[in-house]
């Protein structure tokens, strides 16, 4: 292969030394200044996740301990007592099991007057 | 061209500066000429030759001066004109570019014989065109080529052989 066949732009390699020569001055530096700042940014996310971690976990484990630091007792008053709780039994209770009878609500209307507005109206309803 | 010692002292002493403006000065030239043999086309050989300085650079603190300088910066060059020859190959199968390595090369006044047998390299695989390029113009040894290539001298004979079939028959069909 002849390289006579092949041309080449004028001052061609005079232009491309002294280009070439302009590499090694912004390189190393550029090159540690993002190392550093990839370096940082990982310390910083390592360090962000352990204390979000370690909150949670600290959390977690004080509401635990908070439970147990109430008594049985006091836990059993207040399931009997307050307006919210219930007994866990009350829910194995089937349906067919509560007695209509032996509930005792005070209507405040009269029986009678019941009786008499379901007769006139169970037909018309049916 | 033996290289002077100083070179190596530089290297060394961690004067990698001094010793990159060296090695610029001495083998922007005949490096050139590597990249352009094997790329024919001016602004791939340039591109080449930028982006092998920049390996050089970056891979002095590693180098550690077993081998010549230039060798060194050979394989560095040839490595760097088979990574341009791969990404040549996927352009033009990809987005249909010019085959024609040289056809629109206002830097290359070669007649048409070596027109039509860039043109025919062209067409081959990116590893055949490598092989075909530094054996035939370059006259390369296979041990030398498989050390620079990471392949076996096996598989280079092979796929020099086939280069040179495909390359026949080409000229075969003009």
């Amino acid at each position: 292969m002849n390289n006579s066949e092949y041309t080449i732009p004028k001052d061609y390699f005079a232009k491309k030394k002294t280009a070439l020569k302009e590499i090694p001055s912004p390189a190393p530096q550029h090159k540690t200044i993002r190392l550093w700042w990839q370096k940082l940014a990982v310390a910083a996310s390592i360090a962000l996740l352990l204390y979000t971690s370690i909150y949670y976990w600290n959390l977690s484990e004080h509401k635990e301990s908070q439970i147990n630091k109430i008594s049985a007792a006091a836990l059993n008053e207040f399931l009997e007592n307050s307006p919210y709780s219930y007994y866990p039994e009350s829910y194995l209770l089937e349906v067919d099991d509560i007695e209509l009878q032996e509930l005792d609500i005070e209507s405040p209307f009269d029986e009678e007057e019941v009786q008499l507005y379901l007769n006139q109206y169970n037909n018309a309803i049916l | 061209m033996k290289e002077p010692s100083e070179w190596k002292d530089w290297l060394h002493n961690k004067q990698y500066e001094t010793l990159f403006n060296v090695l610029v000065e001495n083998f922007t030239e005949p490096l050139y000429w590597q990249a352009r043999k094997l790329l024919f086309r001016h602004d791939l050989a340039d591109d080449a030759l930028q982006e092998s300085f920049i390996n050089v650079w970056k891979a002095l603190p590693k180098f550690k001066g077993e081998a010549n300088f230039y060798t060194w910066m050979f394989r560095i060059t040839c490595n760097q004109c088979f990574a341009s020859l791969k990404k040549e190959r996927r352009y033009t199968e990809i987005e249909g570019g010019s085959l024609a390595s040289t056809s629109g090369d206002p830097f290359f006044n070669g007649d048409k014989v070596v027109l039509d047998l860039h043109q025919a390299i062209a067409k081959l695989p990116s590893k055949q065109q490598m092989v075909f390029k530094l054996r035939y113009f370059q006259e390369m040894s296979y041990p030398e080529m498989s050390s620079i290539l990471g392949t076996s001298e096996g598989a280079l004979k092979a796929s020099y052989h086939h280069a040179k079939e495909k390359i026949k028959k080409s000229f075969a069909l003009h």
